[in-house]
């Protein structure tokens, strides 16, 4: 993104620029292929050995069928083209941990995480933001210590420490919300059309079982962005800081406007770009770091699924794990790009 | 810019209309509680999941065990946790002839799967065969058997050599009857070559094909799996219309859930989490894994390892009394490599004795002075909440007092295995959990075998204990349990093995369960709960 005085994005240069990145996209994506391929080949360790057990290990036939059949029988470089060319075909093969399509596996995880990211990410944006321009204005005042401390415990608390604490409080002690998993054990989910089981329930008129979806969403995501609030409020309040006493924010406050007028139309505009670019890099690393939150609150989403990948060394999962990440990143990345150009109108996509 | 805000608000609107529509057709039930079973109980156990499949012929992990044993029936089975004695499942009796090389199963008449069709001996034969062709984990169970039926109740089961620890292997629900029509036609086959054609696991994971007492309703590796009572089950109907198994990575979920009565059963709490519970039922026991540490008898790998006296010095140098300590109430000290829940294990007389004074004396007598020993071992792992790191930071305290210097090297699993497989670790600390609750799976530390080669014991070095191994692997009868007996007190005096502990096994479960037990083999029964 180049930022310059200029004019306002036409359709052509959104479609030039949408295609540069996607090219460079599509790029990054066949590194980070090669990447993992290569670290998953040279850490120490056999997926055969990691799958089997004992006694199947050491029948040399049994071993050399899951070799076979995982295709790990092939010299290492044969492996990585057959692996691209079954990629560019839109398979990422089997996984040698749950024997089913990777594709499928993360088809069922990855809407899980989104579902609980979007959710962390819109309570940390709403509280964070509002909260850093509480801070800001209240500048020096108790509230505003108040604010810097609890946003410097939201971000230096252990994650899984939090989690186990909420979950006691929250479940155990006070019965407000149900324990872990998406939905209460026995609950059939919603036939699937987004993977989301709150959208889901409601797409199919199944009330009760949106505020079921819903009550085991509020913990996990409480949990999951209390670290991003912390971080939130930090940028914004600085950011409101740096603009609050501009002269046309005097300018507007002496022309007569209220304070939540020029708050909200002279002061986040402007300070909108950084939260922007902070908000944007908290969502990517809550959908790739939801592996505490996800396991403490029995959650199944990809963060449990990389992790059992990689103990496993499952390499058609870490590769597709890899891969949906990588993707992840340079999607948000280009919507907090976009967003600049919308944010302010001087900013040029190129 | 107006129809801009209109469009937004019509969008809005909609949205909202679709959330206060949905909304609005909540029932009275609170959302947050339990759905109600349409008739009859529900029960709900945690479980950390250790599950890859719920067919049967790839089937070989303890969830998956747990599952298979309540939707397929065996052949033979186990009664109450008891596993010294197998009892009739689908066949009614067996013999065993010819020296335990054939044996003959009759099945009983009633049996039926949950379609309604009757158990016959050709489900069995090609069930068992589909599950060794597949080539899969479970696979060795059965390995070398003919199987065939003689009528449509009689399976034959021959073997080249004697096989009498069999029916001790068949209560594995790996070796779960499936109704061949119905898995044959979406894909199944017991060919030989069903390792590449048998395309059956994935409809198995949506749904079952047995004549258990419960049939599968839902199944996820990850999240939870459902099963209903088999309308059809041809035994005693079960105690619960629905079994919910819940995926729960944390024991300190677990505990809570149970504790609060949301969830009946957790079965992953070590004991030190079940100490101070109160209102809940608590079954500790030992379970059948045997912590076991071994010195290397391969002077290549390692001559201090390999010097007789530096493992009689290790052997008498252990604090079991400390392990036990650390792997809390329910465990045992094991005084064999087989468990004390199987036959023909060693009795608690047998126990090596901790003596400070004779572990520095074997020490001395060796000539090494001060010996270096570096430990290897798995490290980030529990079996039933003991961590192999603690287990092994006793053990370099136990014998830095015994005057070795022990340098500890914890390594992952995957790391940890290929150097143990190899044969090339000098002292490792690792556990084995049975395969099938028979005495005959523990003759892999005989020399030459399996883990005996893995601790550099060779036929060729130890010929007479090897010969000794394969007799006792032929006893049949009355003699059978004091042959194994024999052998591992062969095996404690001059093999490279030192026994520890076997782990304390931990079920907690809510007042109104009955007949709860822990269970070594399928974590909990399914079929004897009330």
């Amino acid at each position: 993104m180049n930022r310059t005085r200029a004019r306002r994005v036409t359709p052509a240069g959104l479609g030039r620029f949408l295609a540069r990145r996607l090219g460079i996209g599509v790029v990054l994506i066949f590194g980070i292929t090669l990447v993992a391929f290569v670290l998953t080949h040279v850490v120490p360790g056999d997926p055969a050995t990691a799958n089997l057990g004992q006694r199947a290990l050491g029948d040399p036939a049994i071993v050399k069928a899951f070799d076979h059949e995982y295709g790990l029988d092939k010299p290492v470089v044969e492996q990585y083209f057959i692996y691209l060319w079954k990629l560019l075909h839109g398979n990422l093969g089997v996984s040698e941990q749950s024997h089913r399509a990777v594709l499928t596996d993360l088809s069922q995880y990855v809407p899980a995480t989104f579902e609980l990211a979007i959710f962390a990410i819109i309570f940390s944006i709403i509280v964070g933001v509002g909260l850093g321009v509480v801070a800001a204005i209240r500048r020096g005042k108790p509230i505003d210590a108040g604010l810097r401390i609890f946003s410097l415990l939201g971000v230096s608390m252990p994650t899984f420490w939090v989690a186990l604490f909420a979950f006691y409080l929250f479940f155990f002690r006070l019965g407000w919300l149900p324990s872990g998993g998406r939905l209460s054990p026995g609950l059939t989910p919603p036939t699937k059309i987004t993977g989301f089981y709150t959208i889901d329930s409601l797409l199919h008129g199944q009330g009760s079982m949106f505020v079921n979806a819903l009550e085991h969403l509020i913990l996990p995501a409480f949990v999951l962005g209390i670290f991003t609030v912390g971080t939130v409020l930090r940028f914004t309040r600085a950011a409101v800081l740096e603009v609050i006493n501009n002269d046309y924010v005097r300018t507007a406050r002496a022309k007569g406007l209220s304070e939540w007028t020029v708050i909200r139309r002279h002061v986040m505009r402007p300070a909108l770009l950084p939260i922007a670019t902070v908000a944007g890099l908290a969502f990517g690393s809550l959908l790739s770091g939801t592996v505490f939150v996800e396991q403490i609150y029995s959650w199944q989403g990809i963060g449990e699924y990389a992790y059992t990948s990689a103990i496993n060394l499952d390499l058609p999962a870490i590769m597709g794990v890899s891969i949906v990440v990588a993707i992840i990143y340079i999607i948000v990345n280009l919507l907090v790009d976009l967003s600049y150009s919308v944010l302010d109108p001087r900013i040029e996509l190129r | 810019m107006k129809k801009q805000a209109a469009g937004g608000l019509a969008a809005l609107l909609s949205v909202s209309g679709l959330v206060v529509g949905a909304i609005g057709s909540v029932t009275a039930s609170s959302a947050s509680t339990r759905p109600k079973a349409t008739s009859g109980r529900t029960l709900v156990i945690d479980n950390s999941f250790e599950l890859v499949t719920a067919d049967p012929g790839h089937m070989f992990e303890p969830t998956g065990e747990l599952v298979d044993n309540a939707l397929y029936d065996t052949l033979v089975t186990f009664q109450g946790g008891n596993f010294k004695a197998v009892v009739p499942d689908l066949a009614t009796s067996y013999q065993s002839l010819d020296n335990a090389k054939k044996f003959i199963f009759h099945l009983n008449p009633k049996a039926k799967f949950s379609d309604g069709t009757p158990v016959t001996s050709a489900d069995v034969v090609w069930s068992l065969n589909r599950m060794v062709n597949l080539k899969g984990n479970p696979s060795f169970l059965l390995a070398g058997e003919t199987i065939t039926a003689d009528g449509p109740e009689t399976v034959v089961m021959t073997s080249k050599t004697p096989n009498p620890g069999l029916p001790f292997i068949l209560p594995n629900p790996a070796t779960g009857i499936l109704n061949e029509k119905v898995v044959a036609a979406h894909g199944g086959t017991d060919a030989a070559n069903a390792s590449t054609k048998d395309t059956a696991e994935n409809w198995l994971n949506d749904n079952s094909a047995g004549s258990g007492p419960y049939i599968l309703k839902s199944f996820s590796t990850t999240s939870q799996v459902v099963l209903t009572a088999n309308p059809n089950y041809w035994g005693p109907a079960p105690a619960y219309s629905t079994v919910v198994l819940r995926n729960t990575a944390t024991a300190a979920i677990e505990k809570l859930d149970v504790q609060r009565g949301t969830n009946e059963i957790a079965l992953d709490l070590d004991p030190s989490e079940d100490t101070g519970m109160s209102g809940v039922q608590i079954k500790n026991g030992p379970s059948p894994n045997v912590l076991f540490m071994f010195a290397n008898d391969n002077p290549k790998i390692s001559t201090i390892s390999s010097n007789p006296d530096v493992q009689k010095a290790i052997r008498y140098g252990i604090d079991y009394s400390g392990l036990l300590t650390l792997a809390g109430k329910g465990s045992v000290q094991s005084p064999g490599v087989i468990p004390t829940v199987f036959a023909g294990s060693l009795p608690a007389s047998a126990d090596a004795k901790y003596d400070l004074t004779q572990a520095q004396q074997w020490l001395a007598k060796s000539g090494l002075g001060h010996p270096k020993l570096t430990l290897t071992y798995p490290t980030a792992i529990t079996v039933n909440g003991l961590s192999f790191d603690d287990a092994a930071a006793r053990v370099e305290q136990y014998l830095d007092q015994v005057g070795f210097d022990v340098t500890l090297q914890p390594q992952s699993v995957e790391v940890a295995l290929g150097t143990y497989r190899a044969g090339t670790e000098a002292f490792g600390l690792w556990y084995w959990g049975p395969d099938y609750p028979d005495a005959s799976d523990y003759l892999v530390f005989a020399p030459g075998n399996l883990v005996g080669l893995r601790a550099g014991w060779t036929s060729l070095e130890a010929p007479a204990i090897a010969t000794q191994a394969q007799k006792v692997a032929e006893t049949t009868g009355p003699t059978r349990d004091a042959a194994y007996q024999t052998f591992q007190r062969t095996l404690n005096a001059e093999g490279p093995f030192i026994p520890l502990i076997q782990t304390a096994e931990v079920v907690v479960g809510t007042k109104g369960i009955k007949n709860l037990q822990a269970n070594g083999l399928w974590l909990v029964d399914l079929r004897n709960l009330g």
